[in-house]
């Protein structure tokens, strides 16, 4: 071995060059619309022109900074790492510019669609249908890129940072294909395979692991590497390593349903939500401590240097923010805070706090040496540092400040009965100074984040791009001796107990008695328990199973996709076998052809970014809002609109409340009927038409995923749209003496509002949608 | 991972691992940590069969039929003869128009002489013109689009501003011409 038979390295840190300079552009652009949406909420008349209302800037906002910031910036600091750990040069430099600019187009195509209104309406899953396809091929590039290297590595054992990033790249890719299924209807419109409580299932599923392995565990594995390598301090524990790991990535995945609580979800999966939810507070904080207890004998090194004060701050914020998680989780919590601010305020601690300051510290770290130079200003990362914290903490307070009261205010209730402040606007009012404290917070960070790119521009100046290098004695790997097949380590101890425990889970999870589904979760607890025991106890005699895993790519990332897909599989596969015969069995009728082209007006606008359709069954929100919903109500929904913020008020029976000349002076202004209040006028509806004749087409699409239209209604679609459209136009006539042509947006929107709460009453249903079905007889 | 004895930290105690010059040491798990960790899975096991497995707790739908039943039982049917006694309480009709003026202009005017509502100062009720017809209007809605202000203000306001709609009838103000059927109050 001590030959000295050794070969030169170069690393390709052009990528990451480009990736952190990628990072930083959209970091800035992300927060600038991110501080416009709040100066909208704050302001209303910030909301300028259709293309940017508030509807269309907040999903553009999310889009920039979770893909597009936080995205590039993953990848800088998956491709410096990997390349180092692995003692391996990116193998291709085309796959790798490939993943680099596609990912840049795909956000340009985001920044370009989102403000027009062309969108799936799914949280954080905005894009439609042919950018998505585009993200997928992109992220299997990178996919290619990571796993090529894997596979051509000079260093045998895998470091934890890369078992996070494993987890990250498999999961996204579930996640995303499977959130993304939708039916195309045109070039820029698709409707969801899922409806209902199935979509809200499946979103949230995303949805929460979006935040759980797009913006937590590559971020983790980012620590991993650079807190060590930065305060030149050994790593704490590697046994908490191994436990705080696979805890998380076989629980994360479970806690979706806690965004659903107090819904018309299914009991049992809020239950498994808000359990797992609180399962997943250690896990985290197990990061955490990794993470900041390695900086014991470093904490002298936090008084002077910049960048260790940001990856102490983004830790402990990412502590602060997993306490929080938890807490939202808890249903009684949960009542309060859902649909507040409070979760803006919870959300923005770990964007701002981890995200924000983790991407700070690598960047001060790793543009001098990509330059090879010193940081140009010492003095304003330091700055950068304080205005960002005091930032944060503005926002933070603020938020939390805004959400309790509004909570508060809304459940606010007589003792005789009734509400004390039953008109939703004294509750939005009363928040006003602090959306204006918010946006001072969110533009301090938005500063520092800028100072931050003027002194990385004059650092990268000062010094010239330059590309790691390291010596390895042999290229690839020598062959084993006494290598363990993988069906040795399948037989594994620790395997064989978890595959005992979960056959036997999954068994009693398959009985129907109440007491065997308790056995379900204690068994899955056990096993969890009883693998990282077993993977512990084992390091006494020779390697470790977990050692010898670690040496061995494939099967440990084959052990990963299994770990995460069993949670997701068991609460998804439910209700989409149920979904069917929930579509069959409802009393509920289909959209007409008008209702579901104001519908999508409703999802173009992006209504559902301030206004709920899921009415919980609390006293005093039944006594705001209505009955509470059913999850019948929103069966043919693809997707679903249950929304998750209520900045107006929930709409889920607002059809009988409000006349259409109400919804028509209502969209032009706002303010008009409801004084104070900050929704965006919306007066381009009323001029701007729908072509009736592609409705059919859009019917056609809705029936495919399973909506029961008969033949005879998706043929009539454009003149039943049309005789609708007329009956509107009538009765604002008639009520408001107000002319408007049939076919434009609004009249379809105020066909689609009115409805709402208020579904036709069916006569008979049995008899007559048989006959315009064949049955199977008829074809045979 | 280099083959090299590796040495022992001051702090840290024994490195285990090296990669890419970052030392690993393999510290105990702190006792608090571990606690939380199983405190939160036996949490989680004993609140699944709490909630699922026995059904000893009320799930959130199932509490909240159970407080509608309650606060239906609560207080007895409301009179015409309560409210003519209310319409003639001053400090109860002040604060009924205080919540009319409030709440109810926007569709009746502000002299209730009617805009998109009907016109309250007339002798003539769309949904019928008894004490406790006006209060079942004020309280359930109608479905043409008077919303349900019952649930919303609670009993004690709704019985409230019908005490002051009481004391408009027949006032007789200009505005919206009379909808409905003429009521007379019935002679005992």
């Amino acid at each position: 071995m001590s030959e000295s038979q050794k070969t030169t390295i170069v690393y390709n840190d052009k990528i990451t060059r480009q990736f952190i300079a990628a990072s930083v552009v959209f970091g800035i652009v992300g927060m600038l619309v991110g501080a416009w949406a709040a100066l909208q909420l704050a302001f209303w008349p910030a909301n300028i022109t259709e293309y940017f209302s508030f509807g269309r800037i907040r999903p553009l906002h999310t889009n920039a900074v979770i893909f597009a910031f936080v995205g590039n910036m993953i990848f800088a600091g998956v491709y410096y790492s990997t390349q180092r750990l692995l003692k391996v040069r990116l193998p291709s430099d085309l796959l790798g510019a490939i993943h680099f600019w596609g990912w840049q187009l795909i956000i340009v195509a985001a920044a370009i669609t989102l403000p027009l209104g062309i969108t799936q309406s799914k949280e954080y899953a905005e894009l439609e249908w042919p950018i998505d396809i585009a993200i997928a091929g992109i992220w299997l590039v990178f996919a290619y890129n990571f796993f090529w290297m894997l596979k051509r590595r000079n260093e045998k054992q895998l470091y934890v940072a890369l078992w996070f990033y494993i987890a990250s790249i498999v999961t996204v890719t579930v996640l995303h294909v499977v959130n993304s299924m939708a039916i195309p209807v045109g070039l820029f419109k698709s409707y969801s395979v899922f409806g209902g409580v199935q979509d809200a299932l499946v979103q949230w599923w995303y949805g929460h692991n979006a935040v759980a392995f797009f913006l937590t565990t590559p971020v983790l594995g980012i620590m991993y590497y650079f807190i060590p390598k930065v305060s030149n301090r050994p790593v704490f524990s590697y046994r908490l390593s191994i436990i705080h790991f696979w805890a998380l990535v076989f629980i994360y995945i479970w806690a979706g349903p806690h965004h659903l609580l107090n819904t018309a979800l299914p009991d049992w999966a809020q239950t498994l939500g808000m359990i797992f939810s609180l399962m997943l507070w250690a896990p985290s904080w197990g990061g955490m401590l990794n993470g900041l207890l390695t900086l014991r004998g470093a904490w002298d090194q936090l008084r002077t240097d910049p960048i260790l004060k940001f990856f102490a701050a983004g830790v402990t914020f990412y502590g602060m923010a997993t306490f929080e998680g938890p807490l939202l989780s808890i249903k009684a919590v949960s009542s309060l805070a859902h649909y507040t601010d409070w979760i803006i305020g919870h959300v923005h601690a770990g964007a701002l706090g981890w995200n924000g300051f983790m991407a700070a510290g690598m960047f001060y770290w790793l543009v001098p040496r990509l330059y090879g130079t010193k940081l140009y200003n010492k003095e304003a990362a330091n700055l950068h540092f304080y205005i960002g914290t005091f930032g944060i903490l503005l926002y933070v307070v603020s938020m939390w400040v805004a959400g309790i009261t509004q909570g508060l205010m809304w459940r606010a209730e007589l003792p005789e009965g009734g509400l004390q402040y039953p008109n939703f606007l004294e509750t939005l009012l009363e928040l006003r100074l602090m959306y204006w404290m918010r946006l001072v917070g969110g533009t301090l960070y938005l500063c520092g984040f800028i100072l931050m790119a003027w002194n990385l521009i004059m650092t990268a100046k000062s010094g010239k791009a330059v590309d790691g290098t390291t010596e390895v004695a042999t290229v690839g790997l020598p062959p084993e001796k006494n290598r363990k097949s993988w069906k040795e380590l399948i037989i594994a101890q620790p395997m064989q107990v978890s595959v005992v425990v979960l056959l036997i889970a999954a068994a009693a999870g398959f009985t129907t008695s109440l007491a065997s589904s308790a056995m379900l979760v204690t068994f899955v607890v056990a096993a969890v328990l009883i693998i990282v025991f077993q993977s512990l106890k084992e390091g006494r005699k020779g390697p470790s199973w977990h050692s010898i895993i670690e040496g061995r790519a494939a099967f440990f990332t084959v052990l990963v996709v299994v770990a995460v897909l069993i949670g997701g599989v068991a609460e998804i596969v439910p209700s989409i076998i149920a979904g069917p015969s929930a579509m069959r069995s409802t009393t509920n009728v289909p959209y007409t052809a008008l209702e579901l082209e104001g519908r999508d007006v409703y999802l173009a606008e992006g209504c559902y970014n301030c206004h709920s359709q899921m009415i919980r069954p609390f006293t005093w929100e039944v006594a705001r809002y209505g009955a509470p919903s059913t999850p019948e109500e929103s069966v043919f929904d693809h997707p679903f609109q249950w929304g998750s913020k209520r900045t107006g008020p929930d709409l889920a029976r607002e059809g009988p409340i409000k006349s259409a000349a109400w919804h028509y002076e209502h969209m032009l202004d706002p303010r008009a009927s409801s004084k104070g209040s900050n929704m965006p006028p919306y007066p381009h509806l009323a001029k701007k038409t729908i072509d009736f004749s592609k409705t059919e087409g859009k019917m056609r699409g809705m029936r495919f995923v399973g909506v029961p239209y008969t033949a005879l209604e998706v043929q009539a679609a454009e003149v039943s749209a049309n005789e609708q459209a007329m009956t509107i136009v009538q009765e604002l006539k008639e009520t408001a003496n107000v002319d408007i042509a049939p076919n434009t947006k609004l009249v379809a929107l105020i066909a689609y509002l009115k409805r709402l709460g208020n579904p036709p009453i069916v006569e008979v249903a049995s008899n007559e949608t048989a006959s315009e079905e064949p049955t199977t007889e008829e074809t045979k | 991972m280099s083959s090299e004895p590796l040495r022992k930290d001051e702090i840290q105690g024994q490195i285990v691992h090296v990669y890419d010059g970052i030392e690993e040491a393999d510290n105990a798990l702190p006792h608090w940590w571990l606690a939380t960790f199983f405190g939160a899975i036996l949490f989680a096991v004993f609140y699944w069969m709490f909630h699922q497995s026995f059904a000893v707790a009320d799930y959130p739908h199932e509490a909240y039929t159970k407080a509608r039943l309650a606060a239906m039982e609560k207080g007895g049917p409301v009179t015409d003869e309560d409210l003519i006694a209310l319409s003639e309480d001053v400090p109860m009709v002040a604060s009924g128009k205080a919540i009319f003026m409030k709440e109810c202009t926007k569709c009746h005017g502000t002299k209730a002489e009617g805009k998109e509502g009907p016109n309250l100062t007339d002798e003539f009720w769309i949904h019928g013109g008894a004490p406790s017809e006006i209060f079942k209007t004020i309280s359930d809605g109608t479905p043409k689009g008077m919303p349900n202000w019952g649930p919303k203000m609670g009993k004690g306001a709704t019985k409230q501003v019908a005490a002051y709609v009481l004391t408009l009838r027949n006032t007789n103000v200009a505005g919206k011409a009379p909808q409905g059927d003429k009521w007379v109050a019935p002679t005992e």
